[in-house]
């Protein structure tokens, strides 16, 4: 268990070196740096320019803008936002908790519809409702987060207007709601993005469990406790579900980085404030610092959840029963 | 060998669905391909902006207008030529990368073959989206040929991984190890024995990734990032036409159910494929 631990910390810290040096790298590479492109007017003298360029160190030579650049990542210091005008970590610590909100709803729904369906599949195997499945699942897989965000709010939104159109709270009680009718509103404003995720995403949950369900319900172990008499449903329960769990688990670890992904289009669709929305705006920005930032919690994000996933699979091993956890 | 691929080939064409994807396929294939000489209008021209600003389908117009006036069937073929020459080319280059990587990696083995796939998991489990906002969004202006060459360093881990295993395994086989013993130099056995054995696993892993990189650059072209305007891609037609709040509030259903039905095309091709070369191997 401790070497999966270290395996995933060591990781996480490749990763942010990879991405820090890579965007460090591509800002150098690229034509311009943050300075020009801040103080594009040509008004602008070249002293005031060079005074800048002082002040963010980029008149240094390269290796030792990489060494400043590399010990401020180790301190976890992220930098300051040109666009927001203030610190990245201020503009990441607003808008994180709104992206772990939908994500977390999304997977929490998708986990719950995905390994529902694939029960109903792997109990009434072979047939038409099991194929009826089977064929949507499949074409989930083949609709492109936009245009469902898209058709979803032009029916339910737009339409039917049973959801609200864009953003997390209404604009004219944002902020003077308090207690549940404030979580009554998020609610409200985040179900159409929950819906859309949980659409694309229960997909890969429901394969999986149909899959693995439909193993344990022919092996030795549930023949036997059919044998002894054991209620239909408590068998299902107890023996199958729970020992068809582990795939599941290690599924969740695998589709964190596409749901992530998936997240910053649904975001950006449904004016979501998360930490999608939120690189999006940085990049059309041209707020390097936010970029990179962004991109680093977000992947050390997704290698935390697959560390918890890795966590609960080896813990939900039999194997690992009895043996120190 | 002419008669075992003859059966392999109405095989596949047997499986239920691949002859219609391949239908599906070829006409868009075809359309992309013909675009600049059939289209009904010409995709960039402004056609009226007051008259024909986001108008719903008609005869005229089978899809519609968007915004700017636009037909959008005409945008929609010569779309298709955008996005399938991205889709094709970056999947091809990754294609030669992965290829390459996992043939090196499970060839060599010892410290580099650790060294990359460790890489390629690391890769796999940062998110691909975020990777190239990253690297488009810094380097500023993006161009297609960019796109390409970032879309395929982004997408090769996956074959790689299972180029490598594959290879890792047919190193064991005996005519590997009698080849081997008969001094044939190492590149002679990379290309004549282990090549051909990950062959069924690229044509697969490539038809998928078709799929995966159409809707990718559907996304990335709406977030502005993706094929830059005002060249017509798939992507950045839904951006074109997705203000759902507008009078157009239906012209995104069109171009995008053509996404769609490409997209589900391709994967019925990549599972049958799979399910095809599966029945080989165990023939």
């Amino acid at each position: 268990m401790w070497i999966l631990v270290r395996r995933r910390l060591v990781d996480a810290m490749v990763v942010v070196w990879l991405v820090g040096t890579l965007s460090f790298t591509l800002l150098h590479v690229a034509p311009g740096d943050p300075v020009g492109a801040a103080l594009t007017d040509p008004r602008v003298s070249p002293a005031v320019r060079a005074h800048w360029r002082a002040v963010y160190a980029l008149d240094r030579p390269l290796l030792e803008q990489y060494g400043h650049y590399v010990r401020a990542l180790v301190r976890g210091d992220l930098g300051f936002s040109f666009s927001q005008v203030r610190p990245v970590a201020d503009a990441l610590r607003e808008t994180l908790p709104n992206s772990l909100l939908l994500m977390g709803l999304a997977l929490l729904a998708s986990v719950s519809v995905g390994a529902g369906l694939g029960t109903i599949q792997a109990v009434h195997r072979g047939s038409r409702v099991d194929r009826t499945i089977a064929i949507a699942t499949s074409s989930a897989s083949a609709i492109p987060e936009v245009w469902l965000s898209l058709m979803l709010l032009a029916v339910l939104g737009a339409q039917l207007a049973w959801f609200p159109l864009n953003g997390q709270c209404d604009p004219l009680t944002c902020g003077t709601l308090e207690g549940w009718r404030a979580a009554a509103d998020v609610a409200h404003h985040v179900a159409l993005p929950v819906l859309t995720l949980t659409l694309l995403f229960s997909v890969a949950f429901a394969r999986v469990q149909r899959v693995a369900l439909r193993e344990v319900l022919h092996d030795d172990v549930m023949r036997t406790a059919r044998a002894k008499g054991v209620p239909g449903g408590r068998l299902l329960m107890q023996h199958g579900v729970r020992r068809a769990a582990r795939p599941l688990v290690t599924t969740i670890g695998l589709s964190l980085p596409v749901l992530v992904g998936g997240a910053v289009f649904v975001e950006r669709v449904f004016g979501w404030p998360g930490m999608g929305s939120l690189l999006v705006t940085a990049v059309g920005a041209r707020d390097y610092p936010l970029v990179t930032a962004s991109a680093i919690v977000g992947s050390l994000l997704v290698l935390l959840g697959g560390l918890l996933a890795d966590v609960a699979s080896a813990w939900l091993d039999p194997r690992w029963q009895g043996v120190d956890a | 060998m002419a008669n075992d691929q003859r059966t392999w080939w109405t095989r596949l064409l047997g499986i239920p669905g691949v002859r219609l994807s391949c239908v599906v396929l070829l006409t868009i294939v075809l359309v992309a391909l013909l675009a600049p000489w059939i289209v009904p209008f010409d995709p960039q021209l402004m056609l009226d902006p007051v008259a024909l600003r986001s108008r719903n389908p008609t005869w005229a117009h089978p899809l519609g207008t968007d915004p700017y006036s636009r037909d959008l069937l005409s945008r929609v073929m010569s779309g298709a030529r955008v996005s399938l020459t991205l889709a094709v080319s970056s999947v091809m280059l990754s294609t030669v990368i992965g290829t390459l990587i996992g043939l090196y990696s499970g060839f060599s083995g010892g410290a580099i073959d650790r060294l990359l796939m460790r890489l390629a998991d690391i890769g796999l489990s940062v998110p691909r989206v975020l990777l190239l906002l990253t690297i488009v969004g810094l380097w500023g202006t993006p161009s297609i040929a960019m796109l390409i060459v970032v879309i395929a360093a982004t997408g090769w881990m996956s074959l790689g991984r299972l180029v490598r295993g594959e290879v890792r395994a047919a190193r064991r086989e005996e005519r590997i190890v009698a080849a081997r013993a008969l001094g044939v130099r190492e590149s002679q056995i990379v290309l004549r024995h282990l090549l051909p054995a990950v062959v069924p696993l690229i044509a697969v892993s490539a038809t998928l990734g078709i799929g995966q990189v159409l809707l990718l650059e559907s996304g990335l072209s709406y977030l502005g990032i993706g094929v830059p305007t005002p060249s017509a891609s798939w992507g950045t037609i839904l951006l074109d036409v997705g203000d759902v709040m507008g009078p157009g509030r239906w012209l995104a259903v069109g171009p995008g159910l053509v996404l769609v039905i490409t997209v589900l095309a391709v994967h019925r091709l990549g599972d049958a494929l799979q399910s095809a070369l599966e029945m080989r191997q165990r023939s």
